[in-house]
């Protein structure tokens, strides 16, 4: 076995020191090329995570109903999968790439506690791009065979939501490293709780973020390093199965659901306001669409309160930046009310989280710090996101006008247009509140991380690569995640809007 | 089984999936192209329609081929990560020229493949130099993760006390005396395995009437061309590995695998010649596929399984691969146990596929005016 303390000294390394200002240089400028590139993924990925849903919703409601518009509108729908899964699955071997190379000290990570989630993600993945091809493939070939054709596709269905599961599984690692017990709490920041079982070797735990803090991740460099470390862990499928990793999977599903639905409706919109099509045939489309963002929508507030609840007991100090509650704290009665069940709790704000006992560590006194720093951006877009998912909601409570005589009443009174009407110039409101919150949300929740790259554990400049990053690379990449982005948005385009009029005039 | 085996099982496997495909994925990239070129020069409509069909094959096997490098990632990060944080540190700009590679071609090949016919001809031309130039950049920074580990110049290797350690110095990893021919020989050898099977089912093509001969006439051109350049740049790689890397060396010479795979480059060669006698053109081309293949894989395999125990073989000795693997924990048998037994269903999914999608219901150009309503 190892001793550490003759592993560092024995380090070249030793003698230099992380420099701690030319890897938040390099770390802050990486961060741009990341941001972008995980955005440019997440536009493809919640086409491949929700349309699944959209498109097998058509196919079964053709089959049972013996509809042929429904099937034709599956097939067409599931068109989107060709450019948005290779697009995607292109993105997202880059995101892969970017994070071993850039940023490399996260490989201590992928060997540890996100190896199990990542080796099963690689199936689904192989699942999701193999019956893509067939689902596609044999879409009339099968039309004697529906059921079969649809087994196909709920193994597409399967593997996009395994791969979701997996990755965002280590996202929420990163947010709550569950199964470190009080490890983070007792040395580091001691406003968080017991983190799950303790199932991480405390004694490595503190050796990697001593390793890490003081030279970077070059100390990587030497296989010695991880064998200081081991053992690691007693359970490797920890970072699966933590609370924040269940809840993120269905908050993040449910947008992906809400976003491809009211886009996919908002296109059936403009071809009904612009003629191109058949009414019903625009209608039918309209209303599985529109039904499963509404569907989605509903539920989405029960997951992002849960989602609130966890950042609530794990990340305190994230939440009061998120609701704006100040270093002095105060009173917030809806808070207080969907928290405690009374209306008088008092939030006590960052001031108190800098007086609990260990707090006057540096990395906890920089972590109040940041969230203090980040706070109007991250309540900002905290709260469009909630504000645009009531938006959504009423969209959603709007959409059952359709079938329920008081609501489209109530939809008459208020907007003065009948259901139908609503829903179609809705549509466009829905596609917009659920992208632009997706992205507020997603937004809030990485930047309310910082300065962590694993909360409590490790933070960005300490898993940077120890190359220096220039402004011209990171430029070049972004250029680059640019053209990706836009070859995917050109092929869209390709596909559904640029023969519609040809097309529209072709059928009639 | 221990991390270890399943360590070298599952980077072998996952190596060998990925390798088949990326050859086929950088040959295509630079064969297409070509075909267009030609055909734009010389006024043969029926290249340019050969190249069109030959990008449909190319996209399908590029998505197969990025999928698993994903799982090569995956793998190397879960079970050798010392070894990845060293290819992805001191090789940061060569691996950075792959991914940069990777991100010009996908794109390149996205709008090469949705712009036929949509765009002015040299400028289609134009993409598809890109998309081939991308394709070329990715072995061109891969090819240093090999050539490092055979003889690591440009970096340095520290052992202390009985810890090792690798540091990026100040020599450039593209001078590594075994780079280049590993470079080169990887381009022609990929080349030459991609225009053997184009070869192959040109003739096929050509038998249906779908296409002429001039189709023929390019691509056995080209696999002649590759093959000798293959063979020369082959002979220099082994002879700079005879300098630099005697460990890997004494080991192929010992089990004769150099003297075998120089034999398959010879038989891969005559098969290339043989391609110009007009009644011979298919069975050289089938055999010569088969063989050009096996010449590859066995090659590539001699080479990685020569460097064992070592990881990285630094003269002659190394760095055991036991030093390599990660350590923090056992990783459940269960994980690449699925993962393989989910590769091979999911291959013959795919394979069932293409079968369905080319041979049984060949799809159809959608006409202009397409049903998308």
């Amino acid at each position: 076995m190892l001793d550490p303390t003759v592993f560092f000294n024995l380090l070249p390394m030793n003698k230099i020191p992380l420099d701690l200002s030319s890897a938040w240089k390099n770390a802050n400028l990486a961060e741009y090329m990341t941001i972008l590139g995980i955005y440019v993924h997440a536009v493809f990925l919640v086409f491949a995570v929700g349309f699944p849903i959209l498109v097998l919703a058509l196919e079964a409601i053709g089959t049972i109903k013996k509809d042929n518009d429904y099937i034709k509108l599956a097939k067409n729908a599931s068109k989107i999968w060709g450019i948005s899964f290779a697009a995607g699955a292109v993105t997202g071997t880059l995101v892969e790439f970017g994070l071993v190379v850039v940023w490399s000290g996260s490989i201590a990570l992928i060997a540890s506690m996100a190896a199990a989630p990542l080796i099963i993600e690689l199936y689904a993945f192989i699942i999701e791009i193999v019956l893509i091809g067939t689902y596609l493939t044999t879409f009339d070939v099968l039309k004697n065979h529906r059921i079969i054709h649809m087994l196909i596709g709920f193994g597409v269905l399967f593997g996009s939501n395994l791969s979701a599961y997996m990755i965002l599984a280590v996202n929420a690692w990163m947010q709550v490293p569950w199964g470190t017990g009080n490890f983070v709490g007792q040395n580091i920041l001691p406003w968080v709780p017991t983190m799950g079982p303790d199932v991480v070797n405390s004694k490595s735990l503190g050796i990697l973020a001593t390793a890490l803090s003081n030279y970077g991740s070059v100390v990587l460099a030497s296989p010695n390093a991880f064998q200081l470390l081991a053992p690691f862990t007693t359970d490797p499928w920890i970072a699966i199965v933590s609370p924040e990793a269940i809840i993120t999977y269905i908050h993040n599903l449910l947008a992906a659901v809400i976003d491809s639905s009211f886009i996919a409706a908002s296109y059936v919109s403009y071809k009904i306001l612009k003629g191109y099509g058949k009414y019903e045939y625009n209608l039918k489309a309209l209303k599985v669409t529109f039904g499963a963002g509404a569907i989605a929508s509903i539920l989405q507030p029960i997951a992002g309160d849960q989602q609130g609840r966890l950042l609530y007991e794990f990340q305190r100090n994230i939440f009061y930046a998120t609701e704006g509650i100040g270093p002095n704290g105060g009173y917030n009665p809806i808070l207080s009310f969907l928290l405690y069940g009374n209306f008088n709790h008092y939030f006590r704000g960052f001031n108190y989280l800098e007086s609990l006992p260990g707090s006057n560590n540096p990395y906890a006194q920089m972590t109040i710090q940041a969230s203090m720093t980040y706070e109007p951006w991250l309540h900002f877009f905290y709260y469009t996101m909630v504000i645009l998912g009531v938006v959504l909601f009423i969209l959603a409570i709007a959409y059952f006008g359709l079938y329920i005589k008081l609501i489209d009443r109530l939809v008459k009174a208020i907007f003065r247009r009948s259901t139908e009407r609503f829903l179609i110039y809705g549509s466009f409101i829905g596609a917009f509140s659920g992208v632009v919150a997706s992205i507020s949300g997603w937004a809030a929740r990485e930047m309310g991380r910082h300065p962590w790259t694993i909360y409590g554990l490790v933070t960005y400049p300490e898993v940077i690569t120890p190359h220096p990053i220039t402004i011209w690379f990171t430029i070049m990449i972004m250029l680059i995640e640019l053209a990706i982005l836009f070859a995917g948005l050109w092929g869209f385009y390709m596909i559904y809007l640029k023969n519609l009029k040809k097309n529209t005039e072709v059928v009639e | 089984m221990s991390n270890l085996e399943w360590g070298l099982i599952g980077i072998a496997f996952t190596f060998f999936a990925h390798y088949f495909f990326v050859t086929i994925v950088l040959g295509l990239s630079i064969l297409i192209p070509i075909f267009e070129i030609w055909g734009r020069l010389k006024k043969k409509e029926e290249n340019v329609a050969f190249a069109r069909k030959l990008t449909s094959y190319l996209i399908r096997v590029d998505l197969f081929a990025g999928v698993l490098a994903t799982w090569l990632t995956v793998f190397l990060a879960g079970y050798w990560p010392s070894l990845l944080f060293t290819a992805t540190d001191t090789l940061f700009y060569p691996v950075s020229i792959a991914i940069v590679g990777i991100m010009i071609a996908i794109v390149s090949m996205a709008i090469y493949w949705y712009t036929w016919d949509k765009m002015k001809p040299n400028t289609h031309i134009v993409v598809g130099l890109f998309m081939m130039i991308g394709a070329l950049l990715v072995p061109l920074g891969m090819s240093s993760i090999f050539a490092t580990i055979d003889y690591p110049y440009g970096v340095k290797v520290e052992t202390v006390s009985g810890l090792t350690l690798f540091l990026p110095n100040n020599q450039s990893v593209f001078l590594n005396p075994v780079y280049w021919p590993l470079v080169l020989y990887t381009w022609f050898i990929s080349l030459a395995v991609t225009s053997f099977i184009v070869t192959v089912y040109a003739q096929n093509v050509v038998k249906k009437g779908e296409f002429g001969n001039g189709i023929i006439r390019l691509t056995r051109s080209i696999t002649l061309i590759s093959s000798v350049l293959s063979l020369i740049f082959m002979i220099i790689l082994v002879n700079e590995i005879k300098s630099y890397s005697q460990y890997i060396y004494t080991a192929m010479q010992g089990n004769y695998s150099l003297m075998i795979s120089e034999i398959l480059a010879i038989i891969m060669l005559v098969l290339a010649i043989g391609l110009f006698s007009r009644n011979l053109i298919y069975p050289m081309a089938l055999v010569g596929s088969i063989a050009s293949y096996f010449l590859m894989m066995y090659f590539e395999i001699e080479m990685n399984i020569s460097r064992y125990p070592y990881i990285i073989v630094i003269g002659k000795s190394g760095i055991p691969a036991s030093d390599e693997i990660n350590p923090l924990f056992n990783i459940p048998a269960i994980l690449p146990e699925a993962a393989m037994l989910t590769f091979v269903i999911m291959l013959i999914t795919f394979l069932a596929t293409l079968y369905i999608a080319f041979i049984m219901f060949p799809v159809k150009r959608r006409s202009k005016a397409d049903e998308i309503l």
